[in-house]
């Protein structure tokens, strides 16, 4: 069981940026992003051999899984490892980086499905039916997600103040 | 609100999530503690494999202890002794009964899986378990797919005189079939669901399940969905596990081909 670890291994090595990057649009924060990413992971790594398999994209399924473990906000005990070095690690607070980006924080406030929706539709690129088969909700669903957190974007942008709440 | 103030929203969206502040560094030692992780959580699995042999066969059994509650003692023992347990030697029951000790040398790591999908064919073979029994294409002698007039003629429907369904209706069982609690019959595909109380899958998973067990069962990721498992069972159907606080809380048998609104 050596070497499918291994494989897996570099995988991690080279896909770990895009995913913490990834799972922190996601988020939203850096701590949950982590998790998220060292979560879905520890999974996908228990079972590497057959995910390699069964999947043609490992990358994608992987953002699928994170989309949808956020959406559930489905957590374990938070974790002691973390795999990002988040500013707290670092023995100081820093401020939020985005809190002068209206459009940034406003997406961070989103539902998470809507939120998911934004990412997977304007960070990944997707197009609507694939947001759909990744969130196994329906098209009517992903058009009507995207349209109202556009809509809500809007609002808070137009109007940044609120969003400051 | 026009296409073209539209596409500069979103364009600028797309530039916003695109921020750089958006990267984090990996630590150093992030692979490295993934990988360990991995493999603890694989081992943990083969540890269930391993004992995997007798807990299968037990599953029945257990399911039905589990299952029954305890104002109906007697259907307990009677599954209870009626469980198969010929192809385990005398003390496997106990044994398997007994919380999971480490990995048996014996027991070879790759090819867990193989030994648990052979055990899966064990025949359940007595009345009591097969009422208990949720089968990969129905329930008794109700098959996925059935008309709503072959469904009446097994006279397991607890109204023999209600009409047929309009579009999707749900029927309940004769209450002697306590491990059903209701059937979904199609007006135009039949018997779409059948709705598990007490019945578990010949995998022996259930109502009350743990996702842990359910995941070991089926060799299923939760990362799709945490909260649902759909697993197919390749007899024109699938197993519809809702999965809260870590625990299997319904089970539905869910024909392939249905209009009942089911995911």
């Amino acid at each position: 069981m050596g070497n499918d670890l291994a494989d897996f291994g570099e995988f991690v090595e080279a896909e770990l940026p895009g995913l913490l990057r990834y799972g922190y649009v996601l988020t939203g924060n850096p701590h949950d992003a982590s998790d998220l990413v060292q979560t879905v992971l520890e999974k996908v790594g228990s079972k590497w051999p057959s995910i390699r398999r069964k999947t043609s994209d490992p990358v994608a399924y992987i953002r699928r899984s994170m989309a949808n473990a956020h959406i559930s906000r489905w957590r374990r005990v938070k974790r002691e490892r973390l795999v990002a070095e988040t500013p707290e690690q670092h023995g100081y607070t820093e401020a939020d980086p985005f809190e002068h980006e209206p459009l940034v924080r406003a997406v961070r406030e989103l539902p998470p499905r809507q939120r998911a929706v934004v990412v997977l539709r304007y960070y990944e690129g997707l197009s609507e039916n694939e947001i759909a088969e990744a969130l196994g909700i329906s098209t009517g669903t992903v058009k009507s997600q995207a349209s109202k957190a556009i809509s809500t974007l809007r609002t808070k942008v137009a109007d940044p103040v609120e969003s400051d709440g | 609100m026009n296409q073209h103030d539209d596409t500069e929203f979103t364009d600028g969206l797309r530039a916003s999530l695109s921020d750089d502040r958006f990267a984090l560094r990996p630590t150093a030692s992030a692979r490295e503690s993934i990988v360990a992780a991995a493999r603890r959580r694989r081992r943990r699995r083969e540890v269930g494999y391993a004992t995997g042999g007798s807990l299968a066969v037990a599953g029945v059994l257990l399911g039905g202890f589990l299952l029954v509650s305890p104002h109906q003692p007697e259907e307990g023992a009677t599954l209870a002794e009626d469980a198969p347990s010929t192809s385990q030697p005398p003390g496997a029951r106990a044994e398997a009964r007994a919380e999971p000790g480490p990995p048996s040398d014996a027991a070879p790591m790759a090819t867990g899986s193989d030994r648990v999908t052979r055990q899966r064919m064990a025949p359940v073979p007595d009345e009591a378990a097969e009422r208990t029994h949720l089968g990969p294409d129905g329930y008794r002698s109700l098959r996925l797919g059935m008309s709503y007039d072959e469904i009446r003629e097994t006279g397991m429907l607890a109204d023999p005189d209600a009409p047929p369904p309009r579009d999707c209706v749900r029927y309940r069982l004769a209450k002697d079939d306590v491990a059903v609690r209701a059937i979904l019959v199609s007006e135009n595909v039949g018997l779409a669901a059948v709705v598990a109380n007490r019945a578990s899958t010949p995998e022996g998973i259930a109502v009350g399940s743990t996702r842990e067990q359910l995941e070991r069962a089926y060799d299923a990721t939760e990362a799709d969905d945490p909260a649902q498992y759909e697993i197919p069972t390749g007899a024109g159907g699938y197993y519809l596990f809702r999965v809260d606080d870590d625990r299997v809380s319904a089970l539905s048998l869910v024909a392939d081909e249905q209009d009942c609104g089911l995911p």
